[in-house]
């Protein structure tokens, strides 16, 4: 399978680590990435950050230097959507924008998901999602000239556009459907610090609410909440998780659940079709998981590649999830989702550890501020605690002391 | 003098044709085995002790221009804290994903009980 023709569907994180990977491992066959954007391959983390609080006209942060495709031999297509991707002799037909088809031996989607938006909102040029370059540049624009902002939506990509749009002077409100605010964030303590640092900068949270409508108006946006309130805000920022774009996998046949259904190798259940990324799902222990983030993508891109190279699969790497807000440093390796209990450690103002814990192991932790904990960790998920759960609250014994590695 | 040259410049931003300088970067016996620390060169140079073994690269990050010492420090392999890109502080070869230029090397010796390194005179050029 070396000299395999591969095409790549979407140049995005685990996109361009598959390419890059295939290349690193010995593949000589034709590899095309395809992109539906005009925008070489990005790195979407400084979307929702840096690129919204520039001064400047951000630049993108382009995640393989932009001469790496040519030297790689890695044919990049641009602005070429990818409409649908059928089963032909002996490989694939991919139709790219109803015009042109391409062939391939091997597939990877690595299509990712769009963001959702509630049903029932108008098309407003002041209405946003964050999910692409082009979206975080004309965010980005609207921030500098808007002073109301209301953002739907308190997961990772909510709570950093409201701290980003914060930081640019505006005001700004959350709504969260849930009875929390950050919701997807499993440590209460977390929450409550996070929740404390936005109220410091003025930033207001409305919990238990949902959007009834929204009216655009020569002077903004007139929304009005299931509560009966009305706000007037100048720009709205939609950030309630995307929906995996599974369509070209369900027309290849291939079989999902809430994603494209992938082995710990990236392997659909269509022969030659690999998925990856956030549009991927995985049966794990009897879970369903799909992480959206990008050392998770980046790890399934590589994956993906060696499994089509030949090579033994390695063991997938501990997902690691980060967010900047404010001056916080958000971190969440493992699952703490799975956890039975947990155990906390807060070595000092604002800095705190969570520990995910079920059947005696460490499966996961939540922790702010706390880069060199976290690290350490990192290794040690999945492996037994040698005495009391208690202990990890302490700071002055290491932690591979307390925990085995798996 | 013990002169011990393990680096070869070829790392990814190296001009080939710069005027290099030993500068002394620390005190050996304040290096220990395991740990790395940054010049304040500008730009920056990390230098490293892998198992009694001295080495050096430029500090920063070729992902997004992080600075390593602020990273971890495993065996030969440095990590960056921001991302997690790792690179070989023997070759600056970048070995993990999101990196994938490689870090420049500079030549290491050690003199007396003084860890030198050689590099480019206009990064350690006053004003």
């Amino acid at each position: 399978m070396r000299d395999a023709s591969v095409v790549i569907v979407g140049a995005s994180t685990a996109g361009a680590a598959a390419a890059y990977t295939l290349r690193a491992v010995g593949h000589e066959g034709p590899i095309t990435l395809v992109g539906a954007e005009d925008t070489a391959p990005y790195e979407r983390p400084p979307l929702s950050k840096t690129v919204l609080t520039a001064a400047e006209e951000p630049e993108a942060v382009w995640l393989l230097p932009t001469d790496t495709y040519a030297s790689r031999d890695i044919t990049l297509r641009l602005g070429a959507p990818v409409t649908s991707v059928e089963l032909a002799s002996g490989g694939f037909s991919l139709t790219i924008e109803d015009r042109e088809q391409i062939a391939a031996d091997v597939v990877v989607l690595a299509t990712g998901g769009r963001a959702r938006r509630p049903a029932g909102l108008p098309e407003d040029p002041r209405i946003h999602v964050l999910r692409t370059w082009a979206d975080a540049r004309a965010l980005r624009a609207h921030m500098r000239t808007a002073h109301r902002a209301l953002v739907l939506g308190s997961g990772l990509i909510g709570a950093e556009c409201a701290a980003s749009a914060s930081a640019q002077g505006l005001d700004v409100e959350v709504l969260e459907m849930q009875t929390t605010p950050f919701p997807s964030i499993a440590s209460r303590a977390v929450r409550t610090t996070l929740l404390r640092t936005f109220a410091e900068h003025g930033v207001r949270f409305r919990t238990g609410v949902t959007v009834n409508n929204c009216t655009p108006t020569d002077d903004g946006l007139v929304v009005q909440l299931s509560d009966g309130t009305v706000l007037e805000v100048d720009l709205l920022v939609v950030g309630i998780g995307i929906e995996p774009a599974t369509e070209l996998a369900e027309r290849a046949g291939a079989a999902t659940e809430r994603g494209v259904l992938v082995d710990e190798s990236m392997r659909t259940s269509v022969p030659g079709l690999y998925a990856a990324g956030d549009v991927a799902s995985r049966r794990l222990g009897g879970r369903l998981i799909r992480h959206e983030h990008f050392a998770s993508a980046q790890a399934q891109g590589e994956a993906a590649a060696r499994a089509i190279a030949g090579l033994e699969p390695v063991p997938l790497p501990t997902p690691w999830a980060w967010s900047d807000q404010f001056s916080h440093r958000l971190e969440v390796p493992g699952e703490p989702d799975a956890a039975d209990y947990t155990r906390l450690r807060q070595p000092g103002d604002g800095q705190i550890v969570e520990f995910s814990i079920a059947d005696s192991r460490l499966v996961g932790l939540t922790a702010l501020d706390q880069p060199r904990v976290v690290r350490e960790a990192r290794r040690l998920i999945g492996g037994r605690l040698r005495g009391s759960a208690n202990d990890l609250e302490r700071t002055d014994v290491p932690l591979k002391q307390l925990v085995d590695a798996p | 003098m013990e002169e011990r040259a393990n680096g070869v410049n070829s790392g990814g931003e190296s001009t080939g044709a710069d005027d290099l300088v030993w500068i002394d970067a620390c005190l050996t016996d304040d290096l220990p085995a395991g740990e790395m620390r940054a010049l304040e060169s500008d730009p920056p140079v990390a230098v490293y002790n892998v198992e009694g073994e001295f080495f050096s690269t430029a500090d920063t990050c070729t992902h997004m221009k992080s600075s390593l010492n602020e990273g971890y420090l495993d065996g030969d392999q440095v990590e960056c804290a921001l991302h997690m890109a790792t690179f070989c502080v023997r070759s600056g070869k970048a070995t993990s994903l999101p990196a994938t230029l490689p870090l420049r090397t500079f030549d290491t010796r050690v003199a007396g009980n003084q860890l030198q390194v050689s590099v480019p005179r206009a990064w350690v050029s006053e004003g």
